[in-house]
């Protein structure tokens, strides 16, 4: 019995001892051990290579500014996306060949294998409803319904070879804003905010002002934040009422009380993080801290009425109302004020010719008439306060519009309109390290397709990243399990337009 | 009969023979693990067989690796360790025949792992010695060669050296990785101006002037199906843009040290040198050429968390902006922070804020300052004049404050100035000729725009009028 127990205690021992001596563990380990040092090897390898560190975000406080990857010419963006998508053909694009061609039918090999909105049959070409002139050093065409941003001809570098693969607003304005024509992805504003921060903290970071009576086709997803973090999305602000609706303390309730309150709940958050360490909720307390701000200072910069009249006189702007001129003036003061990212959405360039708002002989006149005076005021103001140079002002819509009359179902429309056109529009950049009088592109005879310096929504995303001092390869943002990119797996930065 | 070299045709069996060791010895490894398993066990059999075939396949790749090594020239480093590597997977692999023949049992399962190791170094090496550093990664879009090219940046396209600036950079991205200082294939390196004019084995590949006599050029446009075109089926090739400026390199006499303007260029010719332009902002313009300490990290973060909007104007760079525009008062408090960093400062924006002497100061002590907005203040006369010590000030901007031609004339010092912004200060736009005249260069914007109210902005249009 004694020997017996003796025998286990020398086994338990020895059991013992494969646990600790240097022998089994070696035995034991070996393959894992091989497979480290191979991991190893193989990792001195730079596999994986130059890991591009992630973007390290504070959440605390989200809009802290910070540096880009060089140094970029532009702080701030000013995009006027003109919802719709105005006509080249009647504005910048100017084709004498096309008014030959007026009234005849449609050469069958521009239609073949083609897909229109609305076009059905043989369409007729429709000629430039305008006179277009050269202006400036630079010799830019520019259309007779744009009188005054002929004047500033020279401070605009054109792309006259845009494309893009949508010949529906919704997802043309999700593929020109977002990246990708479905819902779901961040838009550029997020993406500039999340990489720049703001540099004032006293106001959102991305603000977004929108005219003419209707959202974009695309709604709010073109100014949402998609993945990333939500305080990255554009705040909408109106130019009538109050700029930001829900901000404002409700009747009877002051700003002590307001303090007050807010202290309460940051002091409950506090001990809740104290409990979890749950980075969000400090996220959550530098929120209400912000809009406790905002209160103050939005108000404050959305207020036009103490702008002197010669400005209102200079931008056509009038306060108290909705208007295209208001949102144009209010930008300028919101960029002044430090905000990175304004993005101006002015609906009712959709010009098919079904009736006098859409006809290119009467609405669209009108439209021109309400951006023309306002943008040509706005970048005269920026250059005066010497921020145009720092202030990238980007101008398009979505598409562009067929050197075709619209037939609806095969019906001549009752006015003179043209059809959605993905393969060749017109935009313009400004300011911001942006060539001066420059233009990229150009399109065949009559307008129908881009010949040379083809560009994408993609390539424009890239320019604009570019100009505020990013690589867009390099800003990215980890969601699913990979990084995200605006340009995702395309864009060339546009070098043809920057000085 | 021809006279058969056959050395090298021993030497040129060696890729084909390597693979045979490889295979057969991940084979052997495999039928070892597997025997383990009891469905499996009848394999058994075959391991120690297979181990030894493998080890004679590895012995046999050995003696014409080595008879390839002395008839063609590789990089030392990596022909030593791969030589080596592979010598040690030829003896380990008789070792585990013999381990299994004695039935060493304990010895079997480290043998097999440390030789499955060797394998894969030793083919690794293989693979860098035949397909070039990063071949393996480069599908990665890493290439490790690639990313430590650094695009030089060119402000002006017609200033840079053809050479030095646009072809050598395109030869160094392409064709370095087999013919320079790591790899001479077919006896060619094309890394200075002497080896691009000496050639290789068969002869010379650049001739000034001659074009389709220029091997280097004739490999370039060839079918790239054909097996002479270069770079070889795999490899990154070069841009239409980039064989044109080859094209316009040797035809027009391959000059070693002209500039792009001293050459006759075609309007294609001029548009296509604008895209070997730098992509990147003329950083030398912007930024100090000397380098400054970083800056506290305690008063940054004090700045920030005061609301200060503070960062490096770049990622890296110990140079900073700065921003108050939250801001319609700078206290004691901030200023002493602002002072602590005064060196690093590079970007000032100060709008609206409360100006007075200690303001002042603190802004003049900000030495390396490029960029100051001080608009919409009340700065005087006399306090900009501080300013004159801030000599590498290149942008002011005052608009909106009560300064005049005479405060400007105090700021003699300030050579670098370039862009002035007056708009709503008692300068006058007569007062332009004198600014131009104090800061030769300068673009002084005095403002005051106007548009002009048209009958038609107001007007909208009706059908039927």
């Amino acid at each position: 019995m004694a020997k017996n127990i003796d025998q286990l205690q020398q086994e338990a021992l020895q059991k013992a001892t494969q646990e600790v001596t240097r022998r089994y563990f070696f035995k034991d380990c070996l393959t894992g051990m091989g497979a480290m040092a191979l991991g190893n090897f193989l990792g001195g390898c730079n596999w994986l290579g130059g890991k591009e560190e992630a973007f390290p975000l504070d959440t605390s406080n989200p809009f802290m500014p910070r540096s880009p990857h060089f140094l970029g010419k532009a702080k701030s963006v000013i995009y006027l996306h003109m919802a719709g998508a105005p006509s080249q053909l009647e504005m910048f694009d100017y084709k004498p060949e096309l008014q030959k061609l007026d009234g005849l039918d449609c050469p069958q090999s521009l239609l073949e294998g083609k897909k229109f909105a609305f076009i059905r049959g043989v369409p007729k070409m429709l000629g430039p409803q305008v006179a277009f002139n050269q202006y400036g050093e630079s010799g830019h065409w520019i259309s007779d319904h744009l009188p005054h941003l002929a004047s500033v001809a020279d401070e605009l570098s054109f792309l006259k070879g845009v494309q893009t693969d949508q010949f529906n607003h919704g997802p043309a304005q999700l593929l020109m804003h977002t990246g990708v024509p479905r819902l779901g992805r961040p838009s550029i504003g997020a993406w500039a905010t999340y990489g720049l921060g703001s540099e004032n903290s006293n106001l959102p970071g991305f603000v977004v002002l929108t005219s003419g009576g209707h959202f974009p086709d695309a709604g709010k997803s073109v100014w949402g934040s998609g993945f990333l973090p939500s305080v990255y999305q554009g705040v909408q602000c109106r130019s009538e009422g109050d700029p930001v609706l829900f901000l404002q303390d409700p009747q009877g309730m002051d700003r002590d009380l307001r303090r007050a309150s807010i202290d309460a709940i940051n002091q409950a958050n506090q001990q809740t993080y104290t409990t979890f360490k749950d980075p969000e909720i400090v996220s959550r307390i530098a929120q209400y801290e912000m809009a406790y701000r905002m209160q103050m200072s939005v108000p404050e910069v959305m207020d036009i009425h103490n702008e002197p009249a010669y400005i209102h006189e200079m931008y056509g702007s009038k306060p108290g109302i909705a208007s295209f001129a208001n949102n144009v003036l209010l930008a300028r003061k919101l960029v002044e004020k430090g905000v990175r990212f304004v993005q101006l959405f002015d609906w009712g360039w959709d010009s098919h010719g079904t009736d006098p708002n859409t006809a290119l002989d009467y609405g669209f006149i009108n439209k021109c008439r309400t951006i023309d005076k306002p943008i040509t005021a706005l970048l005269l103001d920026l250059k005066q306060r010497g921020l145009l140079e720092e202030t990238l002002v980007v101008w398009g819509g979505e598409f562009g519009r067929t050197p075709m009359q619209e037939n609806r179902d095969g019906k001549l429309n009752p006015f003179k309109g043209r059809d959605h056109h993905p393969e060749a529009f017109t935009m313009w950049m400004a300011g911001g390290g942006i060539k001066r009088g420059g233009s990229f592109g150009e399109t065949d005879e009559i307008g129908y397709s881009a010949i040379s310096g083809k560009v994408t929504a993609h390539d424009i995303q890239a320019t604009i990243l570019h100009q505020l001092g990013f690589d867009h390869e390099k800003l990215t943002y980890n969601f699913q399990g990979r990084p995200f990119r605006l340009t995702d797996v395309n864009g060339t930065v546009i070098n043809e337009i920057i000085s | 009969m021809p006279d058969i070299d056959w050395l090298l045709l021993i030497g040129h069996f060696h890729p084909l023979l390597v693979h045979l060791p490889v295979g057969i010895l991940m084979w052997a490894i495999v039928l070892q693990w597997v025997s383990k398993l009891p469905a499996f066990s009848s394999v058994s059999g075959a391991i120690p067989a297979t181990y030894l075939v493998g080890a004679l396949m590895a012995i046999l790749s050995c003696i014409s690796g080595w008879v390839l090594s002395t008839t063609a020239t590789y990089p030392a480093d990596t022909l030593n360790l791969h030589k080596w590597l592979g010598i040690a997977v030829a003896v380990i692999a008789i070792n585990q025949y013999i381990v299994y023949h004695q039935q060493w049992q304990r010895l079997k399962a480290p043998v097999s792992v440390l030789l499955l190791c060797l394998l894969m170094i030793a083919g690794h090496f293989g693979g860098t010695l035949t397909h070039g550093e990063g071949y393996l990664t480069q599908s990665l879009g890493i290439s490790p060669a690639a990313a430590t090219i650094v695009k030089k940046n060119i402000p002006n396209i017609q200033e840079a050296l053809v050479y030095e600036d646009v072809v050598k950079p395109v030869l160094e991205q392409k064709c370095y990785s087999c013919h320079a200082s790591l790899k001479q294939k077919g006896g060619l390196r094309l890394d200075s101006q002497e080896w691009l004019l000496k050639g290789g084995e068969d002869g010379v590949v650049l001739r000034p002037g001659n074009l389709m006599g220029s091997e280097l050029y004739k490999r370039i446009i060839m079918d790239p199906l054909e097996e002479k075109h270069m770079p070889p089926k795999g490899k990154l090739q070069l841009t239409d843009a980039e064989s044109r400026m080859i094209n316009w390199w040797i035809s027009s006499g391959a000059s070693f040290h002209a500039k792009a303007k001293d050459i006759a260029q075609t309007e294609q010719i001029k548009k296509l040198l604008t895209s070997f332009q730098g992509d990147v902002v003329v950083e030398e313009d912007v930024l100090p050429a000397e380098a400054v300490d970083p800056a506290p990290a305690n008063a940054i973060q004090k700045l920030q968390q005061l609301g200060v909007a503070i960062y490096p104007v770049s990622k890296g760079s110990n140079y900073l902006a700065v921003n108050f525009v939250a801001f319609t008062e700078v206290d004691k408090n901030m200023l002493a922070l602002l002072g602590s960093i005064s060196k690093q400062v590079l970007w000032l924006k100060m709008p609206g804020i409360k100006v007075d002497d200690a303001v002042i100061k603190a802004i003049a002590s900000c030495v390396h300052l490029r960029r100051l907005s001080i608009e919409h203040t009340g700065i005087t006369d006399t306090q900009l004049a501080v300013f004159n010590q801030l000599t590498s000030l290149r942008y002011l901007n005052i608009i909106d404050t009560k300064i005049s031609i005479g405060g400007l004339q105090k700021l003699d010092q300030l050579k670098q100035l370039r862009q002035l912004y007056l708009y709503h200060t008692m300068v006058l736009q007569s007062d332009v000729p004198k600014i131009r005249q104090y800061f030769p260069g300068i673009t002084a914007d005095i403002g005051d725009y106007r548009v002009e109210t048209l009958v038609t902005d107001t007007q909208v249009l009706r059908v039927g009028g």
